[in-house]
């Protein structure tokens, strides 16, 4: 489970790329089996196909909108600290 | 009688659940003498603020609020039929504009039926003996599975027994068990879970395996009735436990739970109240409300007397009243109508209670999928369904009355659960995924195990009828179903939304 300044922490950060990259929608959400768990976002929804990214083991980002390669190997890599971060929380009992 | 291993569990586990209780952080929210007052100061209610509640509803339906308890009560207590024709109408055109002319099928599997409870309306309690009850394991499971999956099912209900052989640790197992199967194209993409209230450490490792929702029955919210129903000493018993089951599920982070009534036990009017006072609760603690709703009303079971002389039995008319009742005072939740029904009812609830979610090609033996051609089993059965038909045959009547059936599951692939996935039920637009999903869905059926007489239908009416209304309702989709159409027809499969 996510704590409070955690999930604030990734909708800041969900917003701040809506933001820089023009996108409509992205969120952080959680492999569970064949389940993708919300875990926290920004934007609207468009009703236009959602793209994925997979940040680590267990995290995973969707996004509305349109993400060249470059932009997604860079968010990626800048996201990297939260997805551990992620992934250290939600393995806690 | 309970082995002295069942005996053991069972006092340990009602311990640590009245510890529980004692220490509930919860507020109880089922005050049946509210309820009752609330039901009887709206007698011989005007005709003009019923209608005016009725209109309410459907301008809620945008926004997703409920209607509160007193109109309800108003609209329960009606008998004028141009109000219930309005109801109906309005029902069906709420669940039209929130998940559009959809619905979604699903089968449950009985995986367990050894109980340690001993409830009156239950074939599989424990002193029944004229039930047998078994507990499948994992080769057993896949088998069922596979059964289920060549019938061309994608999604469905695990259901299990309250006893230590049927725990957390093996209903996590069976999970996975379920989620591993493939048969040629078929698998199941998401399994729902209907159990026992849980502990939170064993939510969360139920939760850990990929759920889609979890489901817990109150049977009864009056609490006298409750008591009859539920012996004292067995774990059934413990009202709160039971009635916080679901508090508790979102509290180990499931965020898609289901609430239930077992119409038949108790006056229908105090169930349906107490299930919107339930889902007005969930949204209070946690803001996400219930992600369906179900309505079994109570039929007959082996050596269950009470589920055929209950003097709170509903007849067709009040259930048809009460599932559109359902539609609009929470008109964002899924509504589940179940084969309990016999095949006409359902086709005439479904059309004027604004269904969204029925089981069809159902066997509820355990180990019934195996046996698909029998289609009741009564002495391995907690109850006996109405409505044996083929899941093929179900698609074809659904087709014939101008429906999409889908087999989605997408929602909850694409991370739109509980938060992210409310305000598009609230907003009345996830009907825009729902179509899509259901076009592509219905087209993999139609592909891999569709009857000619399904096949005809689906591809020259079906089809074209919602791909023309994703193009006229959602255009920036439209090229992509198509585009997944034909992949579908290239032979790639689970293509979604």
């Amino acid at each position: 489970m996510l704590t409070p300044q955690t999930k604030t922490a990734l909708e800041n950060t969900a917003k701040n790329i809506c933001r820089q990259h023009h996108l409509s929608q992205f969120y952080f959400a959680q492999s569970l089996g064949p389940r993708r768990h919300y875990l926290a976002g920004y934007g609207q929804q468009t009703f236009n196909p959602a793209q994925h990214l997979t940040l680590s083991e267990n995290v995973v980002v969707f996004w509305q909108g349109t993400l060249p390669d470059q932009a997604r190997t860079l968010i990626k890599q800048a996201l990297r600290p939260i997805a551990q971060m992620i992934e250290r929380e939600i393995s806690m009992p | 009688m309970l082995t002295e291993k069942e005996n053991t569990w069972r006092d340990n586990r009602l311990e640590q659940i009245r510890q529980w209780e004692q220490h509930c952080k919860y507020p109880n929210f089922i005050d049946d003498n509210l309820i009752w007052t609330t039901i009887n100061q709206q007698t011989n209610p005007d005709k003009q603020k019923a209608f005016d509640i009725v209109a309410k509803a459907r301008d809620n339906s945008s926004s997703g609020t409920m209607l509160s308890p007193q109109d309800v009560a108003v609209l329960m207590n009606s008998d004028d039929p141009e109000l219930w024709d309005a109801i109906f109408e309005t029902a069906n055109w709420i669940k039209r504009h929130v998940y559009g002319n959809r619905i979604v099928l699903f089968a449950p599997v009985y995986v367990s039926s050894p109980c340690v409870n001993n409830c009156a309306y239950c074939g599989f309690r424990q002193e029944n003996a004229k039930v047998k009850k078994s507990t499948l394991n994992m080769d057993e499971l896949k088998d069922e599975i596979t059964a289920l999956v060549d019938t061309g099912h994608k999604r469905t209900i695990l259901v299990y027994g309250e006893h230590p052989l049927s725990d957390a640790q093996y209903i996590c197992q069976t999970i996975e068990t379920v989620y591993t199967v493939k048969s040629g194209y078929g698998e199941i993409r998401r399994a729902n879970i209907n159990a026992a209230p849980m502990f939170v450490p064993e939510y969360k490792d139920i939760r850990s395996a990929g759920i889609g929702t979890y489901q817990i029955f109150q049977e009864t919210y009056h609490h006298d009735t409750y008591k009859k129903m539920h012996p004292k000493g067995t774990l059934k018993g413990e009202y709160a436990w039971r009635l916080f089951g679901l508090h508790r599920a979102i509290e180990a982070g499931i965020d898609d739970v289901a609430p239930g009534v077992l119409f038949g036990l108790y006056d229908w009017r105090f169930e349906l109240l107490a299930m919107l006072y339930h889902a007005m609760a969930l949204e209070k603690e946690f803001g996400i409300g219930p992600h369906t709703m179900s309505y079994p009303r109570m039929v007959s079971a082996v050596n269950t007397p009470l589920a055929d002389h209950s003097r709170y039995l509903v007849s067709d008319n009040d259930f048809k009243k009460l599932v559109a009742l359902i539609r609009l005072m929470c008109p964002y939740t899924g509504s589940i109508l179940t084969a309990r029904e016999k095949p006409a009812m359902r086709h005439e609830v479904v059309k004027i209670g604004g269904v969204s979610q029925m089981d069809a090609g159902t066997r509820i033996g355990v180990g019934g999928y195996g046996q698909i051609k029998q289609e009741n089993m009564p002495d391995k059965q907690q109850f006996i369904i109405n409505d044996p038909r083929s899941l093929d045959d179900f698609v074809l009547a659904l087709c014939q009355q101008g429906y999409l059936p889908s087999f989605c599951t997408a929602g909850y692939r694409e991370g739109r659960t509980g938060a992210n996935f409310m305000p598009l039920a609230k907003q009345a637009s996830v009907k825009n995924f729902c179509i899509a999903n259901g076009i592509l869905t219905f087209k993999e059926y139609l592909l891999d195990y569709a009857s000619p007489k399904v096949k005809q239908i689906g591809n020259e009416v079906v089809i074209p009828t919602f791909a023309k209304w994703i193009q006229q309702n959602v255009p920036q989709l439209a090229g992509e179903v198509t585009n997944k159409l034909k992949m579908e027809e290239h032979q790639q499969r689970d293509q979604h939304f």
